[in-house]
């Protein structure tokens, strides 16, 4: 099958995880390629919504998921719109894995922090599992997430297993407002619900994601705590078209992020033209 | 024993191949050359000057089909484009234009092949004309640009005008079996030392490669903003040019029944990196032309060790608001890099 070829995945299951974010369960419809698809936590594909195109997602479910993938996006446009409308039983597209990875060995015997806004949990909720599924290769896993209301969190009953398991920290918060009467976890923005937690550094990871306003104000925060830029590690979301370098899109300066991203530490963010447009 | 070829021979030649392949040369119309298949030898335009539209569309379409998908189907099916590649001569390509033709090839098959462009790659025969004066001599700068008007290296016949004729030689495999029984005898291809000395095109005062350098160092130059003044963002420059290659992809048809396609497409449009939210990284015209020079002049030969402009000039006549490549080129060449702003 050719590069621009999707797969056909059929859809299983589907989640509704807030009133325009859903989560899409997905089985190739080829035996052949429920065998041999793999990927590596990170990576992204283009989904198709046959008569309207293509949208990029990450993949949301880790690799140690054999028998399926999941998708979670937001209805934000033309593509998402349609792709909300699909239920259990209707075919969509996939391409992919593309782009880089999480290198997870170098990863291994650290403490992962997670600091999260809304839904940018998708591409880290596929690194977290990865994690999970794998234990005792690595440190402590402590995760703060963060949306501007209850009902805006994504993957609610996940997030009641990982409060409820003793190897992982999780630190949830929804901006003031946002609360409702039988909220338990905290009140306030993700960078100050951080700086409280105040978990230390030592030769840890951090990853980032979130609105851009969120990593703006965290950074410094990181920063205090003593993560390097080279221990700051975040996914981009550049508009893209082919998903493999060829359709000239995506590129921020010279790096594609099809193809040299979505993954980078906020070392190898400082060279790029970020601050200003690009 | 004379070893130039007249038009005559050059037209027998064709005519030979015209039995087994599909020939695309440049022919007169009334709005000037063009790219065309030819069905006799008699209509190619031998002495073309330059086609206002470069050749890429012969491997890169405007407009393609990728797939049909039938989801009314049962099982659903999707029925993948034929690679419509039937064996073709692109003849005459001037040494600029071969130049494209590299610049696509360094992107169809940076890691994953595009089959569709690979498939047309593959069955094609580059025929060169080299330029012994400059079609345009008030834009064409491809010396400037590290083109040798006179040689194209990555073709597989070299045509070269010379004086009461033309010389022909076979720089490939592929070339020489295509010139087998040939009316005349061919030129050896001459070593690189022993090659003419580059010619001039234009009479253009410029460096590209020194502008080139210069540039990196003025990302944040608020010169910027006055370059691109005049540039409307109709995207001519990037449908009339050798080597630009970005394209859309998107869906003809409703949720039961369609094609997917891919159209050309430009850095120049405002919607080009819109994201649904309404953000777009680009939200300035001066933006847009800025990455427009970037991408040719600095990230794309970061990567592929070449430049992204052939030096053609199409681009500069044929923009409809006078903006000029040559001129934007000699402003950093003349003031460079340590002025403005990081990278
Ligand atoms: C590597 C990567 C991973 C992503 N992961 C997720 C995810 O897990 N969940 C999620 O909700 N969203 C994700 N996005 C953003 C998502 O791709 C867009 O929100 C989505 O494509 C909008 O498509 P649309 O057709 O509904 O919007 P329209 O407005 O109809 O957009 C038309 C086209 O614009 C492009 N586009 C529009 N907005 C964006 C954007 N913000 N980013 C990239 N392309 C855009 C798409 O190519 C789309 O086909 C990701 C983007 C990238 C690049
Ligand atoms: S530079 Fe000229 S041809 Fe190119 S987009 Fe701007 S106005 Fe159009
Ligand atoms: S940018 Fe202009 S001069 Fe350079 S190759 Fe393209 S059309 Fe020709
Ligand atoms: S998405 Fe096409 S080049 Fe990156």
């Amino acid at each position: 099958m050719r590069l621009y070829t999707p797969h056909l995945m059929e859809i299983f299951e589907t989640r509704q995880e807030t009133p325009d974010v859903k989560t899409l369960k997905l089985r190739f419809v080829e035996p052949q390629m429920r065998e041999s698809f793999s990927f590596l936590a990170g990576q992204f594909g283009l989904y198709s919504a046959f008569g309207e195109g293509e949208s990029t997602f990450c993949i949301a479910s880790p690799p140690t998921w054999k028998d399926h993938i999941e998708c979670t996006f937001r209805a934000v446009g033309k593509v998402t719109e349609v792709l909300r409308r699909k239920e259990a039983g209707d075919v969509i597209g996939f391409r992919g894995p593309y782009g880089n990875h999480f290198p997870l060995e170098e990863y291994r015997g650290k403490d992962l922090l997670f600091v999260v806004g809304g839904i940018a949990l998708p591409p880290l909720r596929c690194l977290i599992w990865n994690v999970l599924d794998r234990r005792d290769e690595f440190g402590a896993v402590r995760i703060v997430y963060g949306a501007r209301s209850v009902a805006d969190l994504v993957y609610k009953h996940e997030l009641d297993d990982w409060a409820a398991r003793s190897d992982v920290e999780l630190v949830t918060t929804v901006d003031p407002g946002g609360e409702t009467p039988d909220w338990k976890g905290g009140i306030g923005f993700v960078p100050t619900a951080l700086e409280q937690y105040a978990p230390p550094s030592g030769n840890g990871l951090a990853f980032v994601c979130g609105p851009p306003i969120m990593i703006k104000f965290s950074m410094p925060v990181l920063d205090k705590l003593g993560f390097a830029p080279g221990q700051i590690v975040t996914t981009l979301e550049n508009r893209m078209k082919c998903g493999v370098g060829k359709c000239g899109r995506c590129n921020i300066g010279g790096t594609y992020v099809c193809k040299e991203g979505p993954v980078f530490t906020a070392r190898e963010l400082e060279a790029l033209p970020m601050g200003s447009d690009y | 024993m004379d070893l130039r070829w007249t038009v005559d021979d050059l037209k027998t030649w064709t005519s030979a191949l015209l039995r087994e392949r599909r020939i695309v040369a440049p022919v007169v119309t009334p709005a000037g050359p063009v790219w065309a298949p030819v069905r006799d030898a008699g209509e190619v335009a031998w002495d073309y000057g330059r086609t206002a539209v470069s050749p890429r569309e012969w491997l890169l379409p405007r407009h393609e089909t990728l797939f049909a998908y039938d989801l009314a189907a049962n099982p659903p099916q999707l029925v993948e484009a034929p690679l419509d590649a039937p064996p073709t001569v692109l003849l005459l390509v001037h040494p600029c234009d071969v130049a494209g033709v590299r610049a696509l090839d360094a992107v169809m098959r940076w890691d994953y092949v595009d089959e569709p462009f690979e498939a047309r790659r593959a069955g094609t025969l580059l025929v060169a004309l080299g330029c012994a004066t400059a079609p345009s001599p008030e834009s064409c700068f491809c010396a400037a640009a590290g083109v040798d008007p006179a040689w194209a290296p990555k073709a597989d016949v070299m045509i070269s005008p010379v004086e009461g004729g033309y010389t022909v030689c076979a720089l490939t495999a592929a070339g020489e079996a295509s010139l087998e029984g040939a009316p005349k005898p061919l030129t050896a291809a001459p070593a690189d030392a022993g090659r003419p000395a580059p010619g001039k095109a234009g009479t253009l005062a410029l460096d590209v490669a020194a502008a080139a350098a210069a540039l990196r160092g003025r990302f944040d130059d608020p010169v910027w903003e006055s370059l691109s003044d005049a540039c409307v963002g109709c995207g001519t420059c990037a449908y009339v040019c050798p080597s630009c290659h970005c394209f859309d992809v998107v869906d003809e048809g409703d949720w039961r029944r369609g094609e997917r396609v891919r159209n050309w497409d430009a850095c120049a449009f405002d919607h080009f990196t819109a994201h649904a939210s309404g953000h777009n990284p680009r939200p300035r015209q001066s933006l847009r032309y800025r990455q427009r020079i970037y991408h040719k002049f600095v990230y794309y030969p970061e990567k592929f060790g070449h430049l992204l402009c052939t030096g053609c000039g199409r681009c500069v006549d044929a923009c409809p608001a006078g903006m000029d490549l040559v001129e934007v080129l000699q402003v950093f060449e003349a003031a460079p890099a340590g002025q403005g702003g990081a990278r």
